[in-house]
Order: structure tokens, then C-alpha cells, then sequence
């Protein structure tokens, strides 16, 4: 294995010169332009994204829930760019209240599983050993139960609804988060600044909010926007099977399945809703490369 | 190795004693009555007071938790997890009359994201930076970014109800195994072409490939006594867990498919709120991964000498 030695270049404080007056050292470039043109690209398109969930619903002439029974199932036209479903409600405004659902859900999840992750993993680094040993054991027996596992259980239990999905999806994912988290937080327990922190008194969980959570902050958005995509997949995948969203509230994966029955005949009712899943997800999921070759530059 | 082995047992054993409580814990919540619940499946209706009674006492339901938990896995080693509230058949008989579908569909399905990502994923690598690299990195980025359902529902559109080539809805024959075949693989394809990538590149930046390299051995020799073994392990690891995943992840092309498999079976379970089969999937699926991380570990054991001997 080759070995690279870093020379540090402006080893001696007396050599040390501004770089950008002198012209000797390139300038580092800009957090952009690391990110390749791809992730900007996946940057602009999500945010365009987030601004027609958001505005999009209430500026569309038509409502996602308003059913014309003089227009059902029609062809895309002027009127409806998109067609109109078996209710004769415009899709296009279904999908852009999809959209809301489909990205607060997917978001919802994220932040759930890492604020629990977060939790389990501190627990597991400020407890003794056997603390440590337990909850790595129960992160790994949680890894072996997928998350359709508990969904389903869920959905058995309290009834199939988009809170309950949201739920189990979170109670499933925590372990890959816990673990990740887990490392890191070890790694920063040793270093000095948590030292001086305990020398000066600080409490556990002040310790890990205020200094060791910044720290960490970095890499464990890299995680959650890695993992945005897939959940946003396993989120419409499970409300196509009817665990999630439950009609007539659309959403991306539940539009399908309504969708679903008249394919045949109606294919863009089903094409329009995947369309959109695809292209958010392989944005984000481009989006998340291009962040990890920015954290970690060896990888790419 | 048997220092390794029984590690790795004790391991997989404390996964089962999770999954088990889990399980367990899942089956106690089970909203209603059970026991008229299951006397109505049977086939009777509104069951007399001393029926329940008698119900009640045979499903322990009356002992506490922990004493039912230990009944509970007592009847689970004898492959007893009771019977399905709807159609009153035991749960096991259930799960084993399905199973062979969606092992099929996950083996035939695994060996082809096989067949496809590891030729491209080592292509790609040794490619890296032009254009095959290029192209295997656009099927990547598509491959983990489009829904499987969707995928599934546009092949249906295109070769059944268009060409009239496959039949639409799957069977466990060589025809009908085609589409739900290419619909999982696409999402794993993704998955083990860029591992194959970075792991053979890892491995190309490796000093004894240059020795390799520097001795005269042909450029085809190193890439399979010396680059390719390398790679064994990683994949191993992927592969079980790819396996692993399509064995209890097929539900929901299963659902578009009609495919006869335990997916379907524990959807259509849970949106009948039939709990015991629900819980029999989660029984099944740690079962499943614990088994697959097993043989995993061992077939890295065997492949690996470094890991015997740690």
C-alpha cells in the first residue's frame, strides 16, 4: 500500500505567507465547484423542487381533492397539461400536493431517525462498556428486522395510515444511524476539547449538544442526504402497497396505486407520479456523491 | 476457525433472542380478543362464553406476559406460530407453501444482477475516467434512483400488453419469472456495480499487483489470480445481503406481479390486520438475515485465511 506524506508547505510560521497575494499556492476551490456541476445541478433542481411544493399547490388553477365528474379521465390537454384521473381530478395538481407529502414525509423520517440515532449512540458512548455492549448488540439484531418489516406490523396493529408508516420507518432505521453516529461520537470523546470541556464541568449532555454535536454535524448530513433518496423510494414503495397515505390525499407512491388500475388504458396517470420520484431521487442521490466526494476526496 | 465460528454463533443467536421478543412483542399487542377472533375464523360465530373460556386458557392468554413469552417460543421451536385469524390455517403451513416462490424469484434475481454488475463494475474500473467508466455511472445513478414498482408497471405496458412477448402477471415458470426478475435486479445492479468499481480499484492501487505486473504476468492473469480474488470477500458480504433483502424485500413487486410469494402474503395479512401472519413475517425475516449472515461469515472464513486464524 502506498503511503502519501503530507509536506506541510508553510511548515515554519516565519515562511508563512498569504497565499492568495503571492500567487504560490492555488486557492482552494470554492465548496461549488468541488461539488462538480452535477451537484450543483441536483442543488438547483431540489430547491426549484422545495419552491413548487411549497407555492405550487395554492398558484395551480385546480385542487388536488376537487372532483369534475364532466372531465374524467381525460388526455393531457391545455386545460390539464397532465389529464385528469378517474375522478376527473387535474394531476398535475395532484402531483404538486404529492410533492408536499411525498418530501415532508421523506424529511420527517431523516430527521426522526437521526435525532433517535443521535440519542442511542450517545447513550452508548457515555455508558460503561456493557451499556456499549448491549446497544451494539440490539443495533445489530434491529439491522436483521427490514423496514417493511415493521411497517407492516404497524399497520397490523394500529391500522394502515401515513403517521403510522412515518413511524415504523423511523423505529426500523435507527440502527444504521446509531452505528455511524456511534463511531463518530468515539472519536471525538478523546479529543481535547472534550477534555477541557469536562476540566471546566460541563455536563454529559451538554457536552454532547454543544461541542460534540457541531462537530459532528458534517458527516451526519452527508448520511441523511445519502440516505434521502432511499427513503423516499421506501416511503412510495410502502404507500403503493396501501401502508402509507390513504386516498384521497395524494401523495407520489399512493397516486401510483391509484393509478395502477387503469394503466393499460391510461399509462400517463402512472408515468407522471414515477417521473417525479425518479428525477427527486436521482437529484438527491447525486447530490449526496457529489457531498461525500467533497467530505472524503479519496473516494471519488 | 471454531473459536471464529462459535463467535459468530453466539452472535446470531442473540439476534434471534431479539427477534424473538420483537416478535413476541408484537403478537401480545395484537388489538381484540384473540381468542374469539381465532373461534371465528374457524367457523364459528358470535362462540359461546365457555368456548372463549376455553380458547383463552389454550392460548395462555389468562398467564403473565413473561410466562406466555416462554409458552410463546416454547411453541416457536416446535414451528408452531399459531393459526391465521382469517382463514384459521397454521401460520407455518402459510409461510412454507410460499416460500419456494420468492426464494426462486430472489436466487434467479440475485444471479442476474451478478451476471450484469460484475463485468461492468471491474469494466468500469479499469476504464475509470472515459467512457465505459461514464456510462456505468449514469446506469448507477439511474439504476438505485428509479421505483421498482414503476419500472415493473412500464414493462408490463411494454411486453405484455404491447409485444405480447411475456405474460403479465408472473408464475413460478421460465416465462413468467422474467419481468419481477429485471425489476429487483435493476435496484442491485446499481448496488454491486459500484462496489465492484471501488473495490477493484482499491485493490489496482494495491503494491502486489504491481509486483504482479512487474514479473511479466499477462495483463488477464492479474486481473483474475490476483485483482479479482481480492474482491471476493467484499462481495460476499453484498451478496448475502443482497440475497437477504430480495428474500423479505419482494413484497412489493410481488404485488404488481401477482407473484405467489411470502411478500404478498404478509401485505395482504397486514391490511387484513391477520397479526399472527404478520408476526410470522417478522419471525421469518430475522430468520432469514441471521441464516444468511451465517453462511456469509462462513464462506468468508473459508475464503479468507486471515480471518480464520484471527
Amino acid at each position: 500500500m502506498s503511503v502519501a506524506i503530507r509536506i506541510p508547505v508553510f511548515a515554519h510560521p516565519r515562511l508563512q505567507v498569504e497565499p492568495r497575494e503571492t500567487g504560490l499556492v492555488p486557492r482552494r476551490p470554492s465548496p461549488w465547484r468541488r461539488l462538480g456541476w452535477t451537484g450543483a445541478g441536483a442543488v438547483a433542481f431540489l430547491l426549484l423542487l422545495v419552491v413548487v411544493a411549497i407555492a405550487g399547490p395554492s398558484a395551480w388553477g385546480w385542487g388536488a381533492l376537487d372532483q369534475h365528474m364532466d372531465a374524467l379521465l381525460q388526455e393531457p390537454s391545455i386545460t390539464h397539461p397532465l389529464g385528469t384521473d378517474e375522478f376527473g381530478r387535474d394531476i398535475l395538481a395532484r402531483l404538486l400536493m404529492g410533492a408536499r407529502w411525498s418530501l415532508a414525509g421523506a424529511a420527517i423520517i431523516c430527521a426522526g431517525t437521526s435525532a433517535l440515532g443521535f440519542f442511542i449512540a450517545a447513550l452508548a458512548v457515555m455508558g460503561d462498556r456493557r451499556v456499549d455492549a448491549t446497544i451494539g448488540r440490539a443495533i445489530e439484531a434491529m439491522m436483521a428486522l427490514p423496514g417493511l418489516v415493521t411497517a407492516l406490523a404497524f399497520a397490523s396493529i394500529l391500522g394502515a395510515s401515513f403517521v403510522n408508516l412515518l413511524f415504523a420507518l423511523i423505529v426500523t432505521s435507527w440502527p444504521w444511524y446509531a452505528r455511524t453516529y456511534r463511531a463518530l461520537l468515539l472519536r471525538e470523546r478523546s479529543a481535547l476539547y472534550v477534555e477541557s470541556a469536562i476540566a471546566a464541568g460541563a455536563g454529559h449532555w451538554r457536552i454532547l449538544l454543544r461541542h460534540a454535536l457541531p462537530n459532528i454535524v458534517g458527516p451526519a448530513a452527508v448520511l441523511a442526504t445519502a440516505n434521502f433518496g432511499a427513503v423516499i423510494l421506501n416511503l412510495a414503495g410502502l404507500s403503493f402497497l396501501g401502508l402509507g397515505m390513504q386516498p384521497p390525499t395524494p401523495e407520489w407512491g399512493e397516486m401510483i396505486n391509484e393509478a395502477a388500475r387503469y394503466f393499460q388504458d391510461y399509462p400517463w396517470q402512472m408515468i407522471a407520479p414515477g417521473m417525479c420520484i425518479a428525477a427527486t431521487v436521482l437529484a438527491i442521490n447525486l447530490l449526496g456523491d457529489g457531498l461525500r466526494d467533497v467530505a472524503d476526496p479519496r473516494t471519488r | 476457525m471454531l473459536h471464529y465460528l462459535a463467535q459468530r454463533l453466539v452472535g446470531a443467536l442473540s439476534v434471534l433472542f431479539v427477534v424473538s421478543v420483537v416478535s413476541f412483542g408484537l403478537y401480545a399487542l395484537t388489538p381484540g380478543d384473540p381468542a374469539v377472533v381465532l373461534l371465528e375464523a374457524s367457523g364459528i360465530h358470535s362462540p359461546p362464553r365457555e368456548a372463549v373460556e376455553a380458547k383463552r386458557a389454550e392460548l395462555h392468554l389468562g398467564d403473565p406476559l413473561p410466562v406466555q413469552y416462554l409458552s410463546w417460543v416454547a411453541g416457536a421451536l416446535h414451528g408452531d406460530f399459531g393459526r391465521s385469524f382469517r382463514s384459521y390455517t397454521p401460520v407455518t403451513d402459510l409461510y412454507l407453501s410460499r416460500i419456494g416462490a420468492t426464494a426462486l424469484l430472489a436466487a434467479v434475481s440475485t444471479l442476474l444482477s451478478v451476471l450484469v454488475a460484475l463485468p461492468l463494475g471491474v469494466l468500469a474500473a479499469y476504464q475509470r475516467g472515459r467512457i465505459a467508466d461514464r456510462i456505468a455511472q449514469i446506469i448507477v445513478a439511474l439504476g438505485g434512483s428509479v421505483p421498482g414498482f414503476w419500472i415493473g408497471l412500464l414493462l408490463i405496458l411494454l411486453f405484455a400488453v404491447q409485444l405480447h412477448l411475456l405474460p403479465a402477471f408472473g408464475s413460478p415458470t421460465p416465462q413468467g419469472i422474467v419481468l419481477p426478475a429485471i425489476v429487483l435486479a435493476v435496484a442491485n445492479i446499481a448496488v454491486l456495480t459500484r462496489l465492484t468499481r471501488a473495490s477493484v480499484l482499491d485493490v489496482l492501487g494495491q503494491e502486489f499487483v504491481t509486483v504482479a505486473r512487474a514479473k511479466g504476468l499477462a495483463e488477464r492473469a492479474v486481473t483474475v489470480r490476483h485483482v479479482l480474488r481480492n474482491t471476493y470477500v467484499p462481495m460476499l458480504t453484498v451478496l448475502g445481503l443482497v440475497f437477504a433483502n430480495l428474500m423479505v424485500g419482494t413484497a412489493v413487486v410481488e404485488y404488481v406481479f401477482a407473484w405467489p410469494g411470502i411478500g404478498r402474503l404478509a401485505v395482504d395479512s397486514a391490511l387484513l390486520r391477520d397479526q399472527p401472519v404478520v408476526v410470522g413475517f417478522t419471525v421469518a425475516a430475522g430468520l432469514i438475515f441471521t441464516v444468511m449472515n451465517l453462511l456469509v461469515d462462513v464462506g468468508i472464513a473459508a475464503l479468507d485465511p486471515r480471518v480464520r486464524s484471527a
